[in-house]
């Protein structure tokens, strides 16, 4: 069971109450209710905590959270109307949520489904995911080389920036066109590699709904029903549009597993660290309840540097974790933003923070992206593999809140004071074989490296 | 009464109160100038917290939207005098297709407690509409944000349209946006292009005096 009652919420973009525009309801709803939620559910951030071990904050926040989104609604861009949600209606969506997906098919077949804290039994399902842009040349071989990572579970690729030596553009026939490219891209990479039904997420590429609707063909482009998945996003904060609505009808009917994009800005509309916790956190109800989204993935980030491996941040991702875990059925995954670049020191430790905070707290990771997100072909799978493992041996350990909040303290040291510093390191082209698709040597010997020094600090990988 | 307590009202975001002070006050004789320049440095306070984050974006907006109840009283009784600095107007918005407008929100008030004129057009904005809006306002910039690489084009499509018509040097053309670096600035010809919202007001109070 999972309840959406699709026309039924589409409706309410029609008959919600009215606001001139965002700016306006921004400060007489959002902001308001942001600031008393804060206060009513006793939210604290510490300053200090990365990993959370206080599972009564974690319950706060989830149920200032619900409070919140009941209070306020998402608006719609589209209708200046809000489109709010009961108690009642929100309670059916939460309980009858579906805990497990079947996705992917045949030998990469996997579960995704819901992980508890410190979770002896489920091993965190592994996406792998650089989040950027590659050019147009190697953007199939650049598939390819992530998808021959041993621990991937899911692959959302790169994207691709240009068609035809034309630059992708939103709403005209570049975007499309390279929608249905990287779809076809994709398709190819999967077969190569002997992975043709592991699950993708598909198209990074289109951003707009006709672009999503494009690419979407069994035959050769983003498949339908448990096979790949898809993304609608949130905008920020808390809005929607109908181009977003577009797109989760689409998904519902095309049968996707599908997910919700949300990101907190940190420094935005919710402020601090406590206020953009709970937001992020309902967020993953806004998904379920506004779009009938089957999981969510969360990537708060900050305002000023456009990671998400600050020491709030990584705090704010640990509790938000806990808070669904312990309250929810609902399946996340956890989205790394890191400010460094390949091939950079920097980069490793900020992978491994992400990885322990996350892992223990129930989460699920997503990674790994680079560079604040900014720079073409600066991602590269061997970064992705380091952060992935990192995760993966944090479970075989069974490692413990407090246990990995000690490690992320040490680890934090090495980075943090490094964040506002541009370091973007190597392009992909710099750090792999693009013929054989492997590491050069100079590169897997750093990556060595850092598992070593990762191990003396008591991270005991798997291989 | 007094200037002090205006700001106060400001920053706590009550309009209102402020507005009712202010009137009250030019009615006793307080010259407009004098509350405009605590108003503006307040601004420029908050400003400064908001980027050490000592106070975050809400604050910033109810003390914004304060200001601009405020000014609509204070703007009749601002007489420019000879020797005045000249309020530098920037026309902002975020790119055709793309509907991301916090980056936006946050340059229009950080712009503002730095004493610009700002005059913003929200998001989705096409470019013959920043070119309308740059002309009628007499732009000395024109700030264009984007938030994902497939809207970025909407940035060069701007630079090309003004040099098509003509206009090019009349006003600065300033990009930003997560997506953006300096080396797509370069690409594309534009004449700014800023990390943040601070980093775009220092370098146009230093580009336009």
């Amino acid at each position: 069971m999972s309840t959406f009652r699709m026309w039924e919420v589409f409706a309410k973009a029609e008959d919600g109450p009215f606001y001139r525009d965002q700016a306006e309801w921004m400060i007489k709803s959002f902001i308001p209710n942001i600031k008393r939620v804060i206060k009513e559910h006793d939210v604290k951030y510490d300053g200090k905590t990365i990993v959370n071990c206080d599972d009564g904050l974690a319950d706060r926040v989830w149920a200032a959270a619900k409070d919140f989104f009941i209070s306020v609604g998402v608006y719609n861009q589209d209708t200046h109307r809000v489109m709010k949600f009961s108690e009642q209606e929100v309670n059916e969506v939460l309980y009858t949520k579906r805990p497990k997906y079947m996705v992917g098919a045949g030998h990469d077949q996997r579960w995704l489904q819901v992980r508890s804290i410190e979770d002896e039994e489920c091993r965190p399902f592994h996406l792998f995911s650089p989040d950027a842009n590659f050019s147009t040349d190697i953007h199939k071989k650049a598939c390819m080389a992530y998808l021959k990572e041993p621990l991937l579970d899911g692959l959302c690729a790169p994207l691709i920036e240009d068609f035809m030596g034309r630059k992708a553009t939103s709403q005209s026939p570049t975007e499309v066109a390279a929608a249905m490219e990287h779809a076809m891209n994709l398709r190819d990479a999967q077969r190569l590699v002997g992975k043709p039904d592991v699950w993708t997420v598909s198209v990074g590429t289109a951003e707009t709904d006709q672009a999503q609707i494009a690419a979407a063909n069994p035959a050769w482009g983003v498949r339908p029903s448990h096979l790949d998945g898809r993304m609608v996003s949130i905008l920020t904060e808390m809005t929607t549009n109908n181009a977003m609505l577009n797109k989760a009808f689409h998904y519902r009917s095309y049968g996707n597993v599908f997910g919700n994009l949300c990101g907190a800005i940190y420094g935005g509309h919710a402020g601090g660290t406590e206020g953009t916790a709970i937001l992020q956190t309902a967020y993953n109800i806004e998904g379920a309840c506004l779009y009938g989204s089957c999981w969510a993935l969360n990537f708060p980030f900050h305002l000023k540097w456009q990671s998400t491996t600050t020491r709030e941040l990584l705090w704010l991702q640990s509790v938000l974790s806990q808070a669904m875990s312990r309250n929810s059925n609902q399946i996340f995954l956890n989205n790394l933003f890191a400010n460094a670049g390949p091939a950079t020191d920097q980069l490793y430790w900020e992978c491994a923070n992400h990885a322990l905070a996350t892992e223990s707290s129930g989460g699920n990771p997503w990674g790994a992206a680079t560079c604040r997100n900014k720079f073409t072909d600066r991602a590269t799978p061997l970064e992705s593999r380091f952060y992935h493992e990192v995760s993966e041996s944090s479970f075989k350990m069974r490692l413990t809140r407090a246990q990995a909040n000690e490690i992320c303290q040490k680890i934090m040291e090495k980075y943090e004071k490094l964040i506002p510093i541009d370091n973007y390191g190597k392009t992909i082209q710099e750090v792999y074989d693009m013929e054989r698709l492997t590491p050069r040597k100079e590169y897997l010997d750093q990556y060595w490296r850092m598992k070593d020094e990762l191990s003396a600090m008591g991270v005991d990988f798997v291989y | 009464m007094s200037v002090e307590k205006i700001r106060q009202y400001m920053v706590d975001g009550d309009g209102e109160s402020a507005v009712v002070m202010v009137k009250d006050m030019i009615a006793q004789g307080t010259p407009a100038r004098d509350i405009m320049a605590g108003l503006t440095d307040e601004m420029a306070v908050l400003g400064q917290k908001f980027e050490s984050f000592e106070v975050f974006l809400p604050d910033l907006m109810v003390a914004g939207d304060a200001f601009m109840q405020i000014m609509d009283v204070l703007k009749e009784h601002l007489v420019a005098a000879a020797g005045d600095k000249v309020r530098r107007t920037v026309v902002i918005g975020t790119v055709k297709g793309d509907y991301h407008d916090i980056g936006k929100n946050i340059v229009g008030i950080v712009l503002q407690a730095n004493g610009f004129n700002v005059v913003d057009l929200g998001a989705d904005v096409d470019p013959v509409a920043y070119l309308d809006a740059a002309r009628k306002e007499k732009a000395d910039a024109v700030g264009l944000s984007a938030l994902m690489t497939t809207t970025m084009p909407g940035q060069e499509e701007f630079i090309k349209m003004v040099a098509d018509a003509g206009e090019k040097g009349k006003f600065l053309i300033c990009v930003g946006g997560a997506p953006t670096s300096v080396e797509w600035a370069e690409r594309i010809g534009a004449d700014v292009w800023s990390f943040d919202a601070f980093e775009f007001a220092a370098k146009l109070k230093k580009l336009l005096g």
